[in-house]
């Protein structure tokens, strides 16, 4: 990894043949930086700087990206944006110019048009992805339950669909000020091009945008597991019932011992078919289509733990939250077998080894460990520390942080008497 | 440093090939191919036995969907459960389908684990338990998932649309059986598919991954899919005729009341990869609707923010295609965004440009490589050529005929194969809003329906 004068962070790692390039910058800001009256701004602002930026006519980014034989897209999550694309090798120049255009300039074109069009489009990736699927909302409204709207983790990236109606191309400049500047970004490049041509490139395309000072990063205190109960009973047009679960984890590290033992948990407890979830409540019991748990790793005080249980129809929600209790309950007394630890660690070494099949996911996990703990050769040392996690640490960990899964539940009723 | 104002050239690298396979057959004359990726320290491997579904019985339909989920519940020495932990054990997935053309058993696993993988996967296609207790364990779930796949538009507006296109043959019913045939198949059933198909079938192992200094092919051998009786008579796939997608217009509304969004499906005649258009098509397509810049989603996405997206593809099985535009859109414009789809499919009619062609060649031609860094893409490709029965080379053949196309070929090909005024039109969303719209559309006579009807 290199900096530039100008504080952007460089990860370069040169895997040659295939002719492939990954490019894949992440931008320190997310979700949690957002206003409270302006929930959604993160993702809106990712889709406007593929609008057009000082020299990049409206569309011309994907068009020419694509028109090259590149693949791209970006995300916003809580904690960070990332754009990438993977593309042939000879296409990495147009890439980065493009890429640093709008890191510099992207305000210079941008017109109301253009940004109530994609006020308008955000709002059907919401419609599509939440409002017009069965339990969409669900997560979204579950969320509060661990943290309080105010906290960075409150709401969803989507955000509010009001909220961005009432926003302005005003406070588009003003974010991309705020947040998107080189010394709050970096940019990974993975693939088939020298590291000597890539860092040069970076500095070529990079090097002249100006720095302005990344806002510091403000995270709040851990919160323990929850202690209060919450509850909220929904009533919708689903198939048959359901309840979710979610719960405040340790944050994420640059060695975070806790979380990655949490991981193993999670894989035994609550991912795939060998988990005491799925066995329990959907092979044994018979009373779920589907039962998990996952991990969202974050690092604002505290990572995010979500469980589910579609139930079939019919089950009675008391009885499945009985259940799921009962497990994470025997878990908690007597921790993994050893058997189980090993499972868990071939499924994670496995999941690891998928990341970082391509060249994307290689920019990505690079981008990642750079912006977020400063250490891009984290990657390396992942796989050796969730191979010395012990039974001791994981049960541990389990005592401290499942038993609170229970008690942020959101039970999904559906509102037709009948089954169809 | 000085600003550059104008995007940088971009340099076109060499011609990219697909990898070779080295090819041999087992003992049993087992075909295998393998596929050296280096770097692909996830090596993927897949058995394609060419079982076409129309080989299930009519009144039992999803009996090969059940049989793919009852071939890893247990196994060789192994129960259900001690077999997914074997599995577990070695970072593996196994994941078994039945498709329009093949029944593919498919593996991933981290190479330093190969062996014992490709051991579960053998006992998987040859000495599956096919309990009972396991199979009607897995029967009620698929009853179930069926029903609850009832509660999505998306699913519904596919079937329906798969429907309206083949009104009678296999392709328009559901892939998986509906309620009707799954409640009649017993544990009987699927063990008669499975021995009937499994041992018959046309059958290749084909194999992707960065091996090291292991020996596939000898894997393959020792860990006993060269042990596995083949019928003697040879792979015999039962010749299947399908008819073409329907090209009578038709217009049907489902009605899903108060649905924030209309989902669209719409579709009609397309061409099988294996057809001499199919290069031009491509291309033809990608200019339509197969890209983000393609004109569908310019208009609908970026011009009229009616959708997160809309896009248009070509669908093939052996033998037939579709061509088939989905997308969802604001609830109000349900109407309005179906009428504009047909309408600017039939003003693409010999009126895609040079531009639009040369840059549907490029982004194909040169994106090539991305497609297939996973070995797990290889198998999955080299399956595909398998289940259409295209030759191995096909992959570069393709690539090759598609940088020939040019702006008559495309227009040509568009032009003959697309029939917008034909088209079949599937719109699931609120009928209280869309009933009297897509009533005065004129597109063809306006059919509703209501879901608990089915």
């Amino acid at each position: 990894m290199r900096t530039l004068d100008n504080g952007l962070r460089v990860v370069v790692s040169s895997t040659p043949g295939l002719g492939v390039v990954a490019v894949n910058i992440w931008y320190d800001v997310g979700s949690r930086h957002e206003q409270p009256h302006r929930q959604g701004f993160a993702h809106l602002f990712e889709h406007l700087m593929f609008q057009g930026s000082r020299h990049v006519e409206s569309g011309q980014h994907f068009a020419l990206l694509q028109g090259a034989g590149a693949s791209l897209n970006a995300t916003t999550s809580f904690d960070r944006t990332n754009y990438f694309e993977s593309m042939p090798a000879g296409v990495l120049d147009l890439a980065l110019w493009l890429e640093a255009d709008r890191m510099a300039y992207l305000d210079d074109v941008l017109t109301d048009k253009n940004f109530a069009n994609q006020v308008d489009v955000v709002a059907q990736e919401r419609s599509q992805r939440m409002d017009n699927v069965p339990y969409g909302t669900v997560f979204e409204q579950t969320l509060p339950l661990v943290f309080e709207p105010s906290h960075p983790y409150g709401h969803l990236p989507i955000g509010n669909m009001e909220h961005l109606g009432a926003a302005s191309l005003k406070e588009v400049s003003e974010f991309h000020d705020r947040y998107y500047m080189p010394d709050n970004a970096v940019l990974a490049i993975v693939g088939d091009v020298s590291e000597s041509d890539a860092f040069a490139k970076a500095e070529q395309f990079f090097g002249s945008i100006a720095s302005r000072g990344a806002p510091p990063r403000d995270l709040p205190a851990p919160l323990g597991p929850l202690t209060s109960a919450e509850r909220l009973d929904l009533v919708q047009d689903v198939p048959s019932p359901g309840v979710w679960f979610a719960a405040r984890l340790p944050a994420d590290a640059p060695t975070a011992r806790d979380l990655a033992s949490f991981d193993l948990v999670r894989i035994i407890v609550g991912d795939g078919e060998t988990s005491r979830l799925h066995r329990r409540l959907v092979r044994r019991d018979e009373v779920a289509l589907s039962a998990g748990l996952g991990v969202n790793a974050l690092v604002a005080g505290n990572s995010l733990g979500i469980a589910s249980v579609r139930a079939l129809p019919g089950q009675d929600l008391d009885g499945v939250v009985d259940t799921f209790t009962e497990v994470i309950t025997q878990f908690c007394e007597l921790g993994p077998s050893a058997d189980e630890l090993e499972l868990a660690k071939a499924q994670a070494e496995r999941e690891l080894l998928d990341e970082l099949s391509t060249a994307a996911g290689r920019a990505d996990t690079l981008a990642g460990l750079t912006t977020l703990f400063s250490e891009p050769g984290l990657v390396n040392e992942r796989l050796h520390m969730l191979q010395s996690v012990t039974v001791e640490e994981i049960h541990e960990v389990a005592q401290q942080w499942l038993p609170a899964f229970t008690n942020a539940q959101t039970r999904v009723t559906p509102s037709a008497q009948e089954p169809p | 440093m000085t600003e550059t104002t104008t995007p940088p050239t971009v340099l076109r690298g060499r011609r990219w090939l697909f990898p070779l396979a080295v090819e041999c057959r087992l003992d049993n004359g087992l075909r295998v191919l393998v596929y050296h990726t280096p770097g692909q320290y996830v090596v993927a491997a897949s058995l394609v036995l060419d079982v076409p579904l129309e080989v299930e019985p009519r009144d039992r339909e999803g009996v090969a969907e059940l049989a793919s989920r009852c071939l890893t519940r247990g196994a060789g020495d192994l129960d259900a459960e001690d077999f997914a932990d074997a599995l577990a054990r070695c970072g593996a997935d196994l994941g078994v389908g039945a498709s329009s053309d093949i029944f593919g058993i498919h593996l991933s696993v981290p190479v330093t684990r190969l062996e014992p993988a490709l051991a579960l996967m053998v006992d998987a296609a040859t000495a599956p338990r096919l309990d009972p207790g396991e199979f009607a364990h897995e029967k009620r779930l698929r009853l179930q998932e069926i029903q609850q796949a009832a509660a999505y538009p998306q699913h519904v507006a596919n079937e329906e649309l798969n429907q309206a296109l083949f009104p009678e043959s296999r392709a328009g019913r559901p892939q998986g059986g509906t309620t009707a045939t799954v409640e009649q198949v017993g544990v009987d059933d699927v063990v008669d598919y499975w021995h009937t198909n499994g041992p018959a079938a046309g059958a290749t192992l084909v194999m992707s991954g960065d091996f090291g200094s292991l020996d596939p092919i000898m894997l393959a051998e020792k860990t006993g899919f060269g042990r596995w009786k083949r019928d003697a008579g040879g792979p015999s796939t039962p010749a299947i005729t399908r008819p073409e997608a329907s090209s009578s217009p038709s217009l049907l509304l489902v009605n899903w009341p108060d649905a924030p969004q209309a989902t669209l499906r719409i579709g009609g005649r397309g061409v099988s990869r294996a057809d001499d258009r199919w290069p031009a098509l491509f291309v033809a397509n990608h200019a339509v609707g197969g890209s983000f810049s393609s004109r569908l989603n310019t208009v609908l996405r970026e011009e009229q923010g009616v959708t997160y997206g809309v896009s248009s593809s070509l669908d093939s099985a052996r033998g037939v295609g579709v061509l088939s535009v989905a997308t969802a859109v604001r609830g109000d414009a349900g109407s309005a965004s179906a009428a504009e789809i047909v309408s600017l499919l039939t003003a693409a009619r010999d009126d895609i440009s040079d531009g639009e062609v040369q840059t549907a060649v490029q982004a194909t031609t040169d994106s090539a490589a991305l497609g297939f860094e996973r070995a797990e893409a290889v198998v999955a490709r080299v399956e595909m050529l398998l289940s259409h029965g295209l030759p191995l080379d096909h992959v570069d053949e393709n690539l090759e005929r598609i940088q020939g196309v040019t702006a008559e070929a495309a227009n040509a090909a568009y032009t003959e194969v697309v029939d917008p005024a034909a088209l079949s039109v599937v719109v699931v969303g609120d009928a209280a809003q869309l009933r009297e719209p897509l009533g005065a559309w004129g597109h063809a006579e306006l059919h509703e329906l209501t879901p608990t009807q089915r």
